[in-house]
């Protein structure tokens, strides 16, 4: 017989004591969701089962007390930090679930400005960390819109990738090393070093796992010299977006590394640059770090464009003006949330990767569908923001106008539906349905034809790793 | 029922950063690197109108003052219902000739485009004068309601407007022609159209016209030139909030603190 709601509060009271354990209606409602039902919460709904506790935990035997609990009753744990999530993964799906919180985990472990490292519980803040590295001269080189928001525990998760990955990496190339607590207790510890050969990497093994696997409770990253003054903005405009592809690939492939390296269709562009777009697509670099290697990169990026009449170059300060704008705090999330309300139009993301060669494709086929299949739609585009030798990502956005709807039906007849189309002519192609905001909840249907035969691999890492089922019940693996 | 709205593409100043308050060397403070977007009062009035027009037959017509960049927003505003949409083709600095603006008003109004009703925010968020919906009210000896938040239709040739006053909300009905001066009012944002009604819009043009310069005035300067900026520091004295856990220390932050900002007074 399962256990209990009360009797889940008060054992975690027992292991936690009672100041961590919050159980108030409406901290447990905002606790059900994250943003992929942010315009249910903010119409006061609340669809799925709400949890029976926020259970904050403050040492990785905390977080290891908890799961061995929570495994030997087979109650859901939904792991999470800065509550920042997009696809869902924050839901709570099953009955009386525990939202297991590392957000009181905010210490700065250690900054080792030698050997290049910063060590961080997981709930310290991003945007934190980065202030604190800032200070001796340093960056972690990661910069997701959502640093001011973000916790480290989250985006190690969830992996994750900054504005500037194109120089830096994604998440995966900064992680040095980790500790996470497993469903059956046990904590586990990655130490750092700067690369070993001795047998897999099992840092993959946490990296992006969702909490469908385990809790990260401490990470150690990489940091790089922070050296703005060498900074160089570049800006064009262009007529077709197989151009700005053609010219990132050239970027990519003649070796160059810009930290930032953006493309914006015409839709997206007008949204974000009405001053100067004019109905055109735009095309955006910053080359970072020591001044010769800026210097020698943007003046490769000029010569590359060069070789392509279509391209018009903007002022500098625009690029600049817009690169100091970028990132989304509090006072953004309100204002999107009064906006929403106000105006009942809301937007939101599918973010996709793919090879060079079908990339435009991709972005076309996509577009062309979305258009033709969905009502009530004020915007249709996207952009793509990270770059590779061998490829790209597009981020398609997409905003609606909300008619005739209960709250609840947003999902159904809009964001849903957009999502498989997306994933569709992506998978078609031979591209991947996610590049950086994870699978979530609401892309875990897809997951087998992502995965193909290799869905065996991840089948036996959950089946491994959390036989009794316990960790973030639907996430990445759909719900039985 | 005719309704005019006025209103104005501005930089959006909250992208400048202290740094780039710097008088350049034309006399001016460079804000053309900055995204554009229509001066939130005037956004407020537009879509008040919208409000007004989808509850009674209106013909909306919106009027600007500015140059080519005003277009992707007037684009809009034919996908949402405004039409025509009238664009007079701004040389120089005009920041700072409310009167000037008013008069164009006026004559644009005049030169067969009669009008039963002109909305328009209160001030822009660049000229910050204030003084445009008074001055043209003047010139047309029409009545004025400033603070405006609200206005529905109230029957043949009247409008129920409620406005903020000095002493909290005022609801009046007054009798049209009338100009109003939209406020701060909240959940105003303009409602955003959909691609099919953006492509309908991309059939009609907007109706580009030349100022009429209109008689000098003595003392009148177009184009002002800033010759030195000095910041204002607004600072406001913080106290540390204490308490034995948190309890205590919300229920101090409460009690010192946010009690007086949200009981009724």
């Amino acid at each position: 017989m399962p256990i209990t709601r009360e009797q889940i509060v008060k054992e975690l009271i027992q292991i936690l004591g009672k100041d961590q354990v919050v159980t108030d209606e409406q901290v447990l409602k905002l606790s059900s969701v994250d943003r992929f039902r942010r315009y249910e919460e903010l119409n006061g709904v609340f669809m799925l089962p709400i949890p029976a506790a926020v259970a904050y935990v403050l040492s990785a035997e905390q977080v290891s007390a908890v799961l061995k609990f929570a495994n030997a009753n087979r109650i859901n744990v939904v792991p999470r930090t800065g509550h920042s999530a997009t696809e869902g993964g924050l839901e709570t799906l099953a009955e009386n679930s525990i939202v297991l919180d590392g957000s009181r985990m905010n210490r700065i472990v250690k900054i080792d400005p030698y050997n290049m490292l910063a060590t961080c519980e997981c709930g310290v803040p991003l945007q934190a960390l980065e202030d604190a590295v800032r200070k001796l001269g340093l960056t972690t080189g990661h910069s997701p819109q959502s640093k001011p928001l973000a916790q480290m525990g989250g985006l190690v998760a969830t992996r994750s990738i900054g504005q500037f990955s194109t120089l830096y990496g994604g998440i995966e190339d900064m992680v040095v090393g980790l500790e996470a607590v497993f469903p059956n207790g046990t904590c586990s510890r990655i130490k750092n070093v700067p690369r070993r050969a001795a047998g897999p990497d099992i840092r993959h093994v946490v990296i992006g796992n969702e909490g469908a696997l385990c809790f990260i409770t401490e990470v150690t990253v990489k940091l790089f010299k922070y050296q703005p003054e060498n900074n160089v903005f570049l800006g064009y405009t262009l007529e077709h977006m197989g151009t700005g592809f053609e010219i990132l690939r050239e970027v990519m492939v003649d070796g160059y590394r810009p930290s930032v390296a953006r493309l914006y269709d015409p839709e997206d562009g007008a949204y974000h640059f009405s001053h100067f777009a004019d109905g055109k697509c735009v095309l955006i670099f910053m080359a970072e770090g020591p001044k010769g290697i800026t210097e020698a990169t943007a003046k490769a990026i000029q010569e590359i464009v060069a070789h392509h009449p279509e391209c018009r170059q903007v002022e500098t300060r625009i690029i600049q003006n817009w690169f100091e704008n970028l990132n989304w705090g509090p006072d953004k999330v309100a204002e999107e949330r009064a906006e929403i309300l106000a105006t009942k139009n809301i937007g939101n993301t599918t973010e996709i990767s793919a090879n060079w060669d079908v990339i435009n494709q991709i972005y076309e086929n996509a577009c062309a569908r979305i258009r033709a299949e969905i009502p009530d739609l004020t915007l249709v585009g996207g952009h793509s923001s990270h770059s590779y030798l061998n490829g790209t990502n597009l981020y398609f956005v997409h905003y609606y106008n909300l008619v005739d709807i209960k709250p609840e039906e947003e999902i159904v007849k809009y964001h849903r539906p957009i999502k498989k189309i997306v994933v569709e002519e992506t998978h078609k192609l031979g591209g991947t349905m996610c590049h950086h905001h994870g699978v979530g909840k609401h892309r875990s249907e897809w997951i087998k034809d992502e995965y193909g035969s290799s869905y065996h691999m991840l089948d036996t890492l959950k089946q491994s790793f959390d036989p009794n089922g316990i960790m973030n019940i639907g996430t990445i693996i759909p719900m039985a | 029922m005719n309704v005019l709205v006025c209103c104005k593409i501005v930089p959006d100043l909250d992208r400048l950063s202290e740094s780039d308050w710097l008088v350049q060397d034309h006399g001016q403070i460079d804000t053309g690197f900055v995204r554009t977007m229509v001066n939130p009062y005037d956004e407020t009035a537009l879509e008040l109108t919208l409000r007004l027009a989808d509850a009674a037959p209106a013909r909306m017509t919106t009027l600007t003052l500015g140059d080519g960049q005003a277009e992707p927003f007037l684009k809009t505003l034919r996908a949402l219902g405004f039409d025509p949409t009238v664009r007079i083709e701004a040389r120089g600095d005009w920041r700072f000739c409310p009167d000037r603006l008013a008069a164009l008003i006026a004559a644009y109004i005049a030169a067969g485009h009669p009008q039963d009703l002109v909305v328009m925010g209160r001030q822009s968020a660049d000229g910050d004068n204030g003084k445009t919906p008074l001055l043209l009210a003047e010139l047309l000896g029409w009545p004025c309601i400033t603070g405006c938040l609200g206005f529905e239709a109230a029957g043949a040739g009247r409008l129920k407007v409620t406005s903020r006053v000095d002493a909290g909300l005022q609801v009046q009905v007054a009798r049209l022609p009338l100009v109003l001066a939209v406020g701060n009012a909240a959940g105003s944002a303009l409602r955003v159209p959909t691609l099919k009604s953006r492509m309908l819009a991309n059939r009609q043009r907007t109706e580009v016209l030349e100022p009429d310069p209109g008689p000098d005035r003595p003392g009148f300067r177009q184009d002002p030139v800033l010759e030195e900026l000095t910041p204002i520091r607004r600072r406001r004295a913080g106290r540390i909030v204490t308490g034995a856990d948190p309890c205590a220390l919300a229920r101090a932050l409460y009690e010192d603190g946010l009690k007086q900002h949200l009981e009724p007074r």
